[in-house]
């Protein structure tokens, strides 16, 4: 890759060489190079204007290895559920690659690509809208496996009943509708018609935000649990730090489609360099009402630009206490501030030196008191 | 537990599902018991529909009509085209309940086979409306785009056609028999059934669900009809149901100007004109074919309310 | 005065407010079921809270806990088919359950202000900002429209909008969702109420605006000594943005406790099982997850014993059987079980 096509990924020189150096070596399952995603839209203005861009993808690069979770974090708009469904081409990518096994999505016929979504599939957010409401559960599940044609007809349902109890769910649901179940449950379908055909790829996105609390630690531990049985990958999408730090391996941070920050779970969590990662983590409430009232949390000002125009350079930079000149003039890309641990911000170092929302100072209080 | 191993690929990471060594057993969810009524979509619809008294008669009434028409031959006193001169314009009496008109046939004969008659224009032209309408919708409503934009102007095109004057243009070039009469105006309704089939397509493509489908890679033709039709259905039956009164008053109207069916068949808005000139003589003639048109409509309308409010309980 | 000062400061108002103070708002075992089709669903049974000037209650709950309906209750706006069918709702010493509707709009918007929780459709769209403010100020204040306007811009620019004088002539589609809460949280305040409903006031945000959104609520209520109402499902707003807190399960309180005595000594089961299913910064990956079996009910039959008992690690014969009374186990400190982790006289079971 030359500069230019390294710079246009988001990318410096140096972290593309380590990304292919991940890629020689074991082969990610999945590898995704800038990645964009671009809708038309007709404009609303007074006159009638042309189509209007929404940049919701704009140049994401990463990797996924086998038996690993990358999450994918961040605020609505983002790009991150845009992003979880152009890596399995439910939506068609303006640009970039989608590299599953090696194979070019792009390059697929239509037959190849059909064949190969077996082993990659997708949780969906909604869990009662993710199931067709006139679809028996087992039909739901079965699904799947009869498009596939894996298992012969007569043990299709003894399959069905497997992947049900597998998922915690007793053999009776078969014969029965969605609506007659919980959300928590719904979602256990969902998963169970995910891996009915043993994918190796699983796209979360947002498993767990529609569930309550008690049965979002239910639904983590269900998938915590298959992912060591069946050697599962997972793309973990979600907008809760706490959730997406409790599943991941790597973590990275959406903004506006691009990619500010990505690091290994522990690197990124002891020590947050983009400022708007630390935004995020200092915006996240602290569960303990001594720590929450003591420590110096300082709010984020501003709003999310739109996708429709976002800012230049930096796109940050509207919102952030260190923006200076440069940010406007000349957008930062990703580069390494530790191992494995990659920014995109001119400012990096400052900005995790200062501190700047007292998001450090909570982590560390947080560790400190091993409030769990 | 048996096992069922997949069959993999080379380079695949498939096993069979069943784990191998102590992995934490997972917690098993307990399911209520399932309430009778609560299973698939149609039964809860039935359970709401038999609640509504109103279309409950309704659909009794309907289906009273159907069965006329359909055992026509077999419960009509006379037969359909017999004329008896002897006997005209006689009022009602116990050879002929509901009299004779101006050539002898008995009205109540008469009435029956309007019945089928009416029957076989007022269900075959929304069928032909819905066979023509609904592929139209689909493609226009889940392929979007070009087709999309040329189904709209179709649309637009049928819709500046005044449709009674269309179908009376078909008639008078092409002449009338009941299955043509069912056919013109058939080909009038289709575009009130391809809008509605686009609708629900447009709404339904986007949902999760279907999605999930063209993610586990269920080709299309299946995702149109196994996933997506059957949540598209209902509005669809409510609207074929509430087209019935409309052709019925339709094909009436034509009979009653002369253009609808010809001698000797004779469906409802025939009698009534046929009558009309007799009005004063044997009022029957003409006040039961109107009663009956007015059940009918009465019915198939009442009828298509309950279904929709069966069919779609967010509606109220 | 002093009440305010301690608010700032963060510690509890509530012990003070207690002092010779009649709370702001009394609910005394509230009752709430939904009529429907075949079913009815008894929504909230037997809820009981008060609120005192300055005070931020927390109403926190799962799905089916009855919290929203609890809440909403205080301004007699049950949804249809829902239904209030018992107890006694005592705002300023009155009882609302007894006032004509006539009377009770007066309250609405007036004594009291809600901040709903989607404010993407808590806004009618046809009508611009300004007349939403004009309509509350006329009603409640009678403001005509010069004075309504100038008092809308000062609220905006209260609740933190920029360039107030131009917003106020949008039409609510023109603003992002955090803008719209403020412009809710400011139609809430118009009218100077004396008590803020707050219904999950940042569900449907981002996390940043989120934070933004509770530091303006925590401001107001604090500038103006108003008792507040905080229903949500997340402990973590609670623990940073409520001075006491009310768990609510199928529709019954469970437990009701000042902030510090619920995290530090968490009693009932249901409280204990929540804070652990929290995820938290700074659990590491690959931890077991602590988990509360089954999930939460919904009312359609009206049982004895305690609702939670089915998912209780702790439940005992007796649990399943007698419907556990809300009793004191500590000052200030209430719980409905018959086995909790604290007993009465303050030790660990």
């Amino acid at each position: 890759m030359s500069d230019a096509g390294a710079g246009a990924a988001g990318m410096t020189e140096a972290a593309v060489a380590d990304g292919r150096a991940m890629a020689a070596g074991a082969g990610p399952l999945l590898e995704v190079e800038r990645l964009v995603v671009h809708y038309h839209v007709r404009g609303m203005g007074r006159f009638l204007r042309a189509h209007e861009t929404v940049h919701a993808v704009d140049g994401v690069t990463f990797a996924l290895e086998s038996g690993q979770t990358l999450g994918l974090v961040g605020e609505s708009g983002c790009g991150k559920s845009t992003t979880g469904r152009a890596v399995l081409h439910l939506e068609k990518p303006t640009a970039g690659r989608v590299r599953f096994r090696g194979q070019d999505l792009a390059q697929l016929s239509d037959h190849d690509l059909t064949a190969l979504r077996r082993y990659m599939q997708i949780v969906f957010q909604d869990p009662i809208g993710a199931l067709n409401p006139r679809h028996t559960v087992g039909q739901l599940i079965g699904e799947p496996l009869r498009v596939h044609d894996l298992v012969p007809r007569s043990l299709r349902r003894q399959r069905v009943e497997q992947l049900l109890d597998l998922v915690g769910l007793p053999a009776d649901a078969v014969s029965r509708f969605p609506h007659e179940f919980s959300g928590g449950q719904c979602q256990r379908i969902g998963i169970a018609r995910a891996i009915a055909v043993e994918p190796s790829l699983v796209v979360l996105d947002e498993p767990v935000s529609a569930l309550d609390v008690s049965v979002q630690a239910q639904i983590l531990q269900l998938l915590s649990d298959l992912q060591a049985r069946l050697g599962l990958s997972y793309l973990f999408i979600a907008h809760d730090l706490a959730v997406v730090g409790q599943m991941s391996d790597r973590v990275a941070v959406m903004y506006l489609g691009k990619i500010v920050e990505i690091a290994e779970r522990d690197s990124l969590y002891a020590r947050p360099y983009h400022p708007y990662t630390q935004a995020l983590f200092s915006a996240v409430p602290i569960p303990d009402p001594r720590l929450s009232r003591e420590h110096r949390r300082v709010v984020v000002s501003g709003e999310v630009p739109s996708s429709l125009e976002p800012p230049s350079g930096c796109r940050f930079r509207t919102r952030c206490p260190l923006a200076q000149h440069r940010c406007a003039t000349e957008e930062p890309l990703l580069g390494p501030v530790a191992d494995g641990h990659f920014v995109a911000c001119h400012f990096a170092e400052e900005a995790v030196k200062r501190d700047l929302f007292g998001t450090l100072e909570t982590v560390q209080l947080a560790g400190a008191t091993g409030a769990e | 537990m048996t096992t069922i191993g997949l069959p993999s690929e080379p380079g695949g990471p498939v096993g069979p599902l069943a784990p191998e060594g102590p992995l934490p057993v997972l917690p098993r969810e307990a399911l209520e018991p399932s309430r009778r009524a609560s299973g698939s979509f149609w039964h809860a619809a039935w359970y709401r529909y038999r609640r509504n008294y109103l279309a409950v008669v309704s659909g009794v009434i309907v289906v009273l009509i159907l069965l006329v028409g359909l055992l026509a031959p077999l419960i009509a006193p006379y037969n359909d085209a017999s004329i008896d001169l002897s006997a005209t314009l006689s009022g009602a009496s116990w050879h002929h309940w509901l009299g004779t008109d101006e050539l002898g046939r008995d009205t109540l004969t008469r009435v029956i086979w309007g019945d089928q008659t009416s029957m076989k224009v007022a269900i075959g032209a929304p069928i032909i409306g819905l066979v023509i309408g609904l592929p139209i919708g689909i493609v226009a409503g889940w392929f979007g785009g070009i087709f999309d934009w040329v189904a709209l102007r179709f649309f637009e095109l049928f819709q500046m056609v005044p449709t009674i004057l269309a179908a009376l243009l078909f008639v008078t070039v092409f002449g009338v028999s009941v299955w043509k009469l069912a056919l013109f105006i058939g080909v009038t309704l289709w575009v009130g059934f391809a809008r509605l089939a686009r609708a629900q397509y447009i709404a339904l493509r986007h949902r999760d669900f279907v999605q999930a489908a063209r993610a586990a890679g269920v080709p299309t033709w299946r995702i149109i009809i196994v996933h997506i039709l059957p949540n598209a259905v209902g509005p669809m039956i409510v609207y074929f149901v509430q087209q019935v009164p409309y052709v019925i008053f339709t094909a009436a109207g034509f009979s009653f100007i002369g253009l609808g069916v010809q001698d000797p068949l004779a469906d409802w808005g025939k009698m009534i004109n046929d009558g009309v000139s007799y009005l004063q003589i044997d009022a029957l003639l003409v006040l039961v074919p109107v009663g009956c048109i007015g059940l009918a409509c009465l019915s198939f309308s009442f009828l298509g309310d309950g279904l929709r409010d069966a069919l779609d309980p967010t509606s109220h | 005065m002093a009440d305010n000062l301690l608010a700032s400061a963060g510690g509890p108002t509530a012990l003070f407010a207690q002092a010779g103070e009649a709370p702001l708002l009394d609910i005394r075992d509230l009752q709430v079921s939904f009529r429907l089709e075949r079913s009815t669903i008894y929504a909230v049974q037997g809820f009981s809270m008060q609120v005192s000037a300055g005070e931020r209650v927390g109403v926190v709950g799962e799905s089916g806990s009855g919290k929203s309906v609890s809440a909403l209750s205080a301004m007699r706006m049950v949804p249809a088919p829902g239904r209030i069918t018992g107890g006694q709702i005592l705002f300023e010493g009155r009882d609302l359950l007894r006032l004509s509707s006539a009377d009770m709009r007066r309250y609405r918007g007036g004594r009291i202000g809600m901040v709903p929780q989607n404010p993407l459709t808590s806004l009618n769209p046809v009508i611009t900002v300004q007349a939403h403010f004009r309509e509350v100020l006329k009603l409640h204040l009678s403001l005509n429209r010069h004075a309504a306007d100038e008092r809308a811009i000062d609220l905006l620019r209260a609740v933190g909008i920029p360039d107030p004088a131009k917003r106020i002539r949008e039409y609510p589609h023109r603003l992002s969702g955090g803008q719209r809460q403020r412009v809710i949280i400011a139609l809430a305040m118009a009218c100077e109420p004396r008590l803020l409903i707050a219904d999950e006031p940042t569900t449907a945000l981002d996390v940043t605006i989120q934070a933004q959104i509770l530091e303006l609520i925590d401001a107001l209520v604090e500038r103006s000594n108003l008792g507040a109402i905080l229903i949500t499902h997340n402990l973590g707003i609670v623990a940073g943005h409520c001075d006491r807190v009310v768990v609510m399960y199928a529709g019954r309180v469970m437990e009701s406790a000042t902030v510090y005595d619920l995290f530090d000594h968490p009693a009932h089961p249901y409280t204990v099982g929540l804070l652990r299913c929290v995820p938290r910064l700074t659990a590491t990956r690959g931890r077991v997850f602590a988990a509360i079996p089954g999930q939460p009910p919904q009312v359609t039959r009206l049982r004895t014993g305690c609702p939670f008992a089915p998912r209780c690690e702790r439940a005992t014969e007796k649990c399943h059987s007698d419907t556990p009374p809300l009793e004191e186990i500590a000052p200030g400190h209430t719980i409905a079980c018959w086995n909790p982790l604290v007993t009465a006289t303050g030790r660990v079971s």
